[in-house]
């Protein structure tokens, strides 16, 4: 994308500017009210500013790219585990209140075995939760990831 | 390892509960273990260096500083993200939690040291701790209302009688589930750890490089383990926190 064109630009462009300004300012001294500045200088400055904006914005970006990947790696492995160990839970919690319930009210199979099959029910259920909810924050994420990050930084 | 020195060399030998100062109190076991050993280091640590590290207040954070505004700002964009802004009212409750597990979790990473996080009955006490937290806040705040999270909308009436026990089962086995992520990732990656580790006592020299090379990849892969089940389990309680605050989400 942008970086590697302007990296060259950015990183060249400051040094010269600020010995540029150094000069300038010592050239004047204590000469014309602080207020002025004389148009090669605000070039100058302008140059500068945006060569610094620049840089900021590919620290920025660099920083966002790393990001994600890292995440999105971390983020599936957790989302492994999670399913796994809500199904897990779901059959082990299912069984265990129909074994509960069971010893109750002495009807040792049959309520057990429905309530497996009802935790197993639950386990997917959260599994499905868990999925929507992930899919619906990452499809957050793509849709609020600024297309051209330079612009919006440069207006402040 | 030292932890292996007093006792066997098996691989399930790090999960041996020490009981250093035997307590009995009222029929119950509350002996002082390696387990609690370890809790009070976490618990002083953490003292100890965000004490330390907010000591100065400076306007422009040294490294110190950083990590533990780092810390909180971490914990408080999950929040917000998860819960909204009236979550921040929670935010300390989520933030000791958080901290705490990734504390016990990376302490477990040292070589020698007992791994609290790897038995379910400190992990489930923890889940059990934020299943009945959440569901207090639920009722405070919504009545008897909160039920309505067990009829979902838009369900026909004959199909209650199926759907209202799965949503129920399915609120129960919040604390199980979440309990039984932390303790089993902790447990198997220490497990897998020193069973590679003892590969390379065991093999011949010239196969040594391989179990070698693996427990140092998977060391590392440990670490982010480490990390990522706290998260996993601070983001899972935002997430639950958030059915407690606003219902409809």
């Amino acid at each position: 994308m942008v970086p590697p064109v302007e990296t060259s630009g950015a990183s060249g462009f400051p040094a010269v500017n600020r010995i540029e300004i150094a000069m300038s300012e010592n050239d004047k001294g204590s000469g014309p009210g602080r207020g002025e500045i004389s148009p090669e200088e605000r070039e100058a400055l302008k140059r500068r500013s945006e060569g610094i904006g620049r840089r900021l914005d590919e620290v920025q970006y660099r920083q966002n790219v790393g990001r994600p990947q890292n995440n999105v790696r971390g983020a599936a492995y957790g989302q492994a585990f999670k399913i796994a160990a809500e199904l897990v839970a779901g059959i082990v919690v299912g069984g265990g209140i129909g074994w509960f319930l069971d010893q109750q009210f002495g009807t040792l199979p049959f309520l057990m075995v429905l309530f497996v099959v009802l935790g197993f029910a639950a386990g997917l259920l959260n599994v499905i939760r868990g999925a929507q909810q992930a899919q619906a924050k990452a499809e957050h994420l793509q849709r609020s990831a600024p297309s051209v990050p330079d612009d919006q930084d440069d207006e402040k | 390892m030292a932890a292996d020195a007093g006792g066997g060399h098996g691989p399930m030998s790090q999960f041996e509960i020490k009981r250093y100062f035997p307590l009995d109190l009222f029929g119950q076991d509350a002996s002082f273990t390696n387990s609690s050993l370890f809790m009070v280091i976490a618990v002083a640590s953490i003292t100890l260096f965000f004490a330390a590290a907010m000591r100065n207040r400076a306007l422009v954070p040294g490294r110190m500083q950083s990590l533990a505004e780092m810390s909180y700002e971490f914990i408080a964009n999950m929040v917000r993200d998860n819960v909204g802004d009236e979550g921040m009212k929670y935010f300390p409750f989520i933030f000791s939690l958080f901290v705490f597990v990734l504390v016990l979790n990376m302490l477990g990473m040292i070589p020698g040291t007992f791994t609290v996080t790897s038995h379910i009955i400190v992990t489930f006490a923890l889940a059990a701790l934020v299943f009945l937290v959440v569901t207090a806040i639920g009722f405070a705040r919504h009545g008897l209302g909160y039920l309505k999270l067990f009829v979902p909308d838009g369900v026909p009436i004959w199909l209650m009688p199926l759907i209202v026990p799965i949503e129920l089962i399915s609120y129960l086995i919040r604390p199980v589930s979440l309990s039984v992520r932390l303790f089993a990732n902790m447990m198997a990656g220490h497990t897998m750890l020193k069973v590679f580790a003892g590969f390379a006592v065991s093999l011949p020299v010239f196969a040594k490089a391989a179990p070698v090379l693996f427990t140092t990849a998977f060391t590392g892969l440990e670490f982010v383990v480490a990390f990522l089940q706290a998260f996993i389990f601070t983001v899972l309680t935002c997430i639950y926190l958030n059915d407690a605050v606003n219902m409809h989400h």
